[in-house]
C-alpha cells in the first residue's frame, strides 16, 4: 500500500491566514463590546488577526489584493456601508423619539397616566428651589423591572419639566452609593426620592423610600409629598414620666418607630413636662404632636397644667398608657388627667385589663385587634385579609371608656372580641396569673382598646391606646417573636392623623373598573372550551382537508 | 415598486390556497386556546383576566412560527431557480422582497385576527379592559412584523428552506433571550443597550401593560426596514456575484 502524504501548499497557508484574520477580528470586537475597554483579550484578538493578515498577504498576495479591491468586494462593501448608514439613521431617529417621551396610555383606568392630584404636586415641585431625584437600585438581573418602572418614573420627569430627574444604580457595582440604603434595600425598598444638593449629590437627610406596591403612582406621589413636607412637622417624645426611651435600641426602647417617623420626613425631639413646668414654660409652638409612650407614674398638677395649655391651643396628644401594678399608675381611676380627658374628649382609661380568650396570641392577655372600625386614616392597612401580621398585638392592655354622648366627636378605632372581658381583679393576674370572668365585677366585651377624639373648634386631637408595650422594639422589630406589622402601622397612622401629615401626603386611592370573570354556571366553561379547543381548530383542519381533496381531484 | 402588488397578490394566494397554511392556523389555534382556557379556569371569580395574555404567549410562539412562514419565500425560489426568472422580469428586487414580505405579514394578521374570538368570549362573561387588549394586539402585530422580517433575511441568504428556518429561529431566540444575556453582563450600561435591542424589551414593559410608546413603534418599524433592506441587498447580490 502506498502511504498518502499531506502536502501543505501556499494556498492552504493563505486560507489559514484569512481564517485567523476573521477569528482575531471577532475575538477583539467581542471582547471590546463585552468589557467596553481595551483589555488583554482585545490585544490577543488584534495580534491573531494581524498575524493572520500577514500570513495571508505573504502566501497568496494576489488573492489578498483581490479580496479588498475586486468588483464583488466593492459591491458588498457598498451594501454594508449603506446598511450601516440606514442603521445609523434609524438609531438617531429612535433616540430622538425616545427623548421626546411620547406615550399613549390605553388602559381603561388610565393606570399609566398621572392624575390631576399628582400633576398638581409636580407643579409645586417645579416651583421648588431644590430639584428632586428618583434614585433606583437595580441589579443587572432586574433590568426588566427597571424598564417597567422607568416607563412610569419618566412621566414624573416629563410632567415636572425636569425638576425631577432619575438615577439608576447597580448596588453590586457601586456599593458605596448603596451603603447608606442597605437597611432599606434589605427590607425590599429599592426606589427612593429626595432633594438634590447644589453639587449634584443626593441630600441623604431628605431621602424617603418609595413602597414597592402595584399602585406605583400612589407610592411615588406620596413619597414626593413626604419629601416636600419634610421638616415642617415636628413631634416631641415626653421623656420625664419614665416613658419609653425614643433613642434606645433595646427591646424596651422605641428607636424603631422613632426612626420610622424620621424616615418619613417628620422631625422628632424630646421634652420633659416636669422641666417645662418648673421653668414656667409651655410646650414648644412647633410641636405638631406630643407622644406620651408608656409612662410609669401619674402627672403632677403642674405637668397637667402644661398639657392643658397645649391642648387648649389645639395641640395633639398620642397617649399609650400601660397597666402597672402600682398605686401611682398613669391615668388611674382617681387621676385628674383622666378626669380632664373625660371632660374634654369624652374618653378615659379604666383600670381593667382586657382578657380575650379568642385571641390567637400567645396567651389570652395578648390581645390581637379583633375588630377594626370602618376604614379610615387611622385604620388604613390594619387587619388586611389573609395577612394576620397586619393586626395589632397588645399585652395586658387596659380598656378605654368612650362616652356615647361626648363633648366633641370621638370614637373607637379597635375593639377586642365579643368573648373578651375587662378583668378588674388585676392583683389575681399579677400574683397568680389568674383571670376568670366575673359578670358582676368585670367589664363585658367587646372593649375599646384604641380611641380617638377631635375638638373641631380648637382642632385639638387625641389618640388614646390602652397599651404602651406595643410601641417597644420588642413588638415592632421583625426579629421579635411578638412582631406584628399592625403595631407600627397604627402608630404611624395615628401620628399622621394627629399632625395633619397624612392629610398633606395622602394620595386618594383610585378605583379600578375591570372585574373578575363570573359564570352563571360551570357548563359555560365547557362550551367555551369546546368552541376554542375543538370547533375553531377543527374548522381550519376541515378547510385544509377540502383544499387538499380539491387539489387531489384536479391532479 | 409597481411590481409589489403583483408579487403580493401571488404570494397571498399561495398562502390561502395551500392546505399547509390552514394546518399551521389549526396548530396555532390549539396552542393559544389551551393557554386561554387555562387562564380562564384560574381567573374565575378571583381576578380579572390578563388582557395581554394571548399577545404575551405569541412573543414565544413567533420564534418558531415566523421562520416557518418565511422560510420558503425566497429560499424555495432560489432552490428551484425561479428567482432567476423573477430577477429578469420587469420588477425591482425591492418589489419582490417587499411584496413577499407583505403577504407573509397579512397571513400573520389573519392568524392574529382568529384569536380575537377569545376577546369576544371575554366581553360576554366579564368586563375586561379592551383598550389594554387593543394596545397589546398592536404591539404583537408589530412584533410579528419584525420577526417575519428577520426570518426573510435568512430565506434570502440560503437555498435550503430548513436551514433558513433553523437560522431564523436561532436569530429570533437570540433577539428574544438577549435581555437575559444583558442581565449577566457585569456592565449594566452595556446590559441596558443589549436589552434595548431585544424584541422583548420593547413589548413587555409597554405594549403588554397597555401603553404605547413611540420609541417602541420606531424600534419595530426600524427593525423591519433594516431587515428588508438587508434582504433586498442579498437578493441584489445575485446580480454581481
Amino acid at each position: 500500500m502506498q502511504a498518502r502524504s499531506i502536502v501543505i501548499t501556499r494556498r492552504h497557508l493563505g486560507q489559514l491566514g484569512s481564517v485567523l484574520l476573521g477569528l482575531g477580528a471577532v475575538v477583539a470586537l467581542t471582547a471590546f463590546i463585552w468589557s467596553l475597554s481595551f483589555n488583554e483579550f482585545v490585544a490577543a484578538g488584534l495580534i491573531i488577526g494581524g498575524l493572520g493578515a500577514a500570513l495571508w498577504a505573504a502566501m497568496t498576495p494576489q488573492e489578498f489584493k483581490a479580496f479588498f479591491t475586486g468588483r464583488q468586494v466593492q459591491r458588498s462593501t457598498s451594501a454594508i456601508f449603506t446598511t450601516l448608514l440606514l442603521v445609523a439613521i434609524v438609531t438617531v431617529f429612535y433616540i430622538i423619539v425616545q427623548r421626546a417621551v411620547i406615550v399613549s396610555d390605553l388602559t381603561i383606568d388610565r393606570r399609566f397616566t398621572l392624575t390631576e392630584q399628582t400633576l398638581e404636586l409636580l407643579r409645586v415641585v417645579e416651583r421648588s428651589p431644590r430639584p428632586l431625584r428618583i434614585l433606583g437600585f437595580y441589579r443587572p438581573q432586574d433590568l426588566l423591572q427597571r424598564e417597567i418602572d422607568d416607563a412610569y418614573w419618566q412621566l414624573y420627569e416629563a410632567a415636572s419639566n425636569g425638576a425631577i430627574t432619575r438615577q439608576y444604580v447597580d448596588p453590586i457595582r457601586e456599593p458605596g452609593i448603596a451603603a447608606p440604603f442597605s437597611q432599606a434595600l434589605a427590607a425590599n425598598y429599592y426606589v427612593f426620592v429626595g432633594f438634590v444638593n447644589p453639587d449634584g449629590t443626593l441630600d441623604l437627610s431628605t431621602v424617603t423610600p418609595v413602597s414597592n406596591q402595584a399602585t406605583q403612582e400612589r407610592s411615588m406621589t406620596e413619597a414626593i409629598a413626604r419629601v416636600l413636607a419634610g421638616g415642617s412637622f415636628k413631634v416631641y417624645f415626653e421623656q420625664g414620666l419614665q416613658t419609653l426611651d425614643a433613642l434606645s435600641n433595646s427591646q424596651q426602647g422605641m428607636s424603631i418607630l422613632n426612626n420610622n417617623l424620621r424616615a418619613n420626613g417628620i422631625v422628632t425631639d424630646a421634652l420633659r413636662l416636669s422641666d417645662l413646668a418648673q421653668a414656667g414654660q409651655t410646650i414648644p409652638r412647633d410641636a405638631s404632636a406630643l407622644i406620651i409612650a408608656r409612662p410609669q407614674r401619674e402627672m403632677t398638677d403642674a405637668e397637667l397644667a402644661v398639657v392643658r395649655e397645649y391642648v387648649e391651643r389645639g395641640g395633639a396628644l398620642f397617649i399609650a398608657a400601660d397597666f402597672f401594678p402600682t398605686s401611682d399608675v398613669f391615668l388611674n381611676a382617681s387621676s385628674p388627667f383622666n378626669a380632664y380627658l373625660w371632660e374634654t374628649f369624652g374618653l378615659r382609661m379604666t383600670d381593667a385589663v382586657v382578657v380575650d380568650t379568642r385571641s390567637p396570641g400567645p396567651s389570652a392577655l395578648h390581645v390581637v385587634s379583633a375588630q377594626v372600625v370602618t376604614e379610615n386614616v387611622l385604620t388604613a392597612g390594619l387587619n388586611q385579609p389573609n395577612d394576620p401580621s397586619t393586626a395589632t398585638m397588645f399585652h395586658m392592655a387596659r380598656a378605654i371608656e368612650v362616652n356615647p354622648q361626648p363633648p366633641v366627636p370621638n370614637g373607637t378605632v379597635i375593639f377586642s372580641s365579643e368573648q373578651s372581658w375587662g378583668e378588674t381583679d388585676t392583683r389575681a393576674i399579677v400574683e397568680r396569673n389568674e383571670f376568670i370572668a366575673d359578670p358582676d365585677a368585670d367589664l363585658r366585651g367587646p372593649l375599646s382598646l384604641v380611641a380617638f377624639a377631635e375638638n373641631p373648634a380648637t382642632r385639638a386631637r387625641i389618640v388614646l391606646v390602652g397599651d404602651g408595650e406595643f410601641l417597644t422594639n420588642g413588638y415592632t422589630s421583625a426579629q421579635s417573636q411578638f412582631y406584628a406589622t399592625g403595631n407600627a402601622t397604627l402608630f404611624m397612622n395615628s401620628i399622621g392623623w394627629l399632625t395633619g401629615f397624612s392629610q398633606q401626603v395622602t394620595f386618594a386611592p383610585r378605583a379600578f373598573m375591570t372585574t373578575p370573570v363570573l359564570f352563571s354556571g360551570g357548563q359555560q366553561l365547557d362550551v367555551i372550551a369546546f368552541i376554542t379547543l375543538f370547533l375553531m381548530p377543527g374548522s381550519m383542519l376541515a378547510i385544509a382537508g377540502f383544499i387538499y381533496w380539491r387539489r387531489y381531484r384536479a391532479a | 415598486m409597481t411590481g409589489t402588488p403583483i408579487i403580493f397578490r401571488r404570494e397571498l394566494a399561495a398562502y390561502f390556497t395551500s392546505p399547509v397554511a390552514y394546518l399551521i392556523a389549526a396548530a396555532f389555534l390549539v396552542f393559544t386556546a389551551i393557554t386561554f382556557n387555562q387562564d380562564l379556569a384560574f381567573a374565575i371569580t378571583v381576578r380579572p383576566v390578563d388582557p395581554a395574555l394571548i399577545p404575551r404567549v405569541l412573543t414565544q410562539l413567533l420564534i418558531f412560527i415566523a421562520p416557518l412562514l418565511t422560510m420558503r419565500l425566497l429560499a424555495e425560489e432560489n432552490r428551484e431557480g425561479t428567482l432567476e426568472l423573477l430577477l429578469t422580469a420587469p420588477v425591482s428586487d425591492a418589489s419582490i422582497v417587499i411584496g413577499k414580505y407583505l403577504a407573509a405579514w397579512v397571513y400573520y394578521t389573519f392568524l392574529l385576527a382568529l384569536t380575537l374570538v377569545y376577546q369576544i368570549i371575554l366581553v360576554n362573561i366579564a368586563f375586561p379592559d379592551m383598550s389594554h387588549t387593543l394596545g397589546a394586539y398592536i404591539g404583537i402585530w408589530l412584533y410579528g412584523g419584525a420577526t417575519l422580517a428577520v426570518g426573510l433575511v435568512f430565506s434570502a441568504l440560503t437555498e435550503s428552506q430548513v436551514l433558513a428556518a433553523f437560522l431564523g429561529m436561532i436569530a429570533l431566540l437570540i433577539l428574544y433571550f438577549a435581555d437575559r444575556i444583558g442581565q449577566i453582563v457585569a456592565n449594566i450600561d452595556l446590559g441596558l443597550i443589549i436589552f434595548q435591542l431585544t424584541l422583548q424589551g420593547h413589548f413587555i414593559p409597554t405594549f403588554a401593560q397597555g401603553v404605547i410608546r413611540a420609541e417602541d413603534i420606531v424600534y419595530y418599524a426600524g427593525l423591519i426596514v433594516v431587515m428588508l433592506f438587508v434582504s433586498i441587498r442579498l437578493v441584489e447580490s445575485r446580480r454581481w456575484r
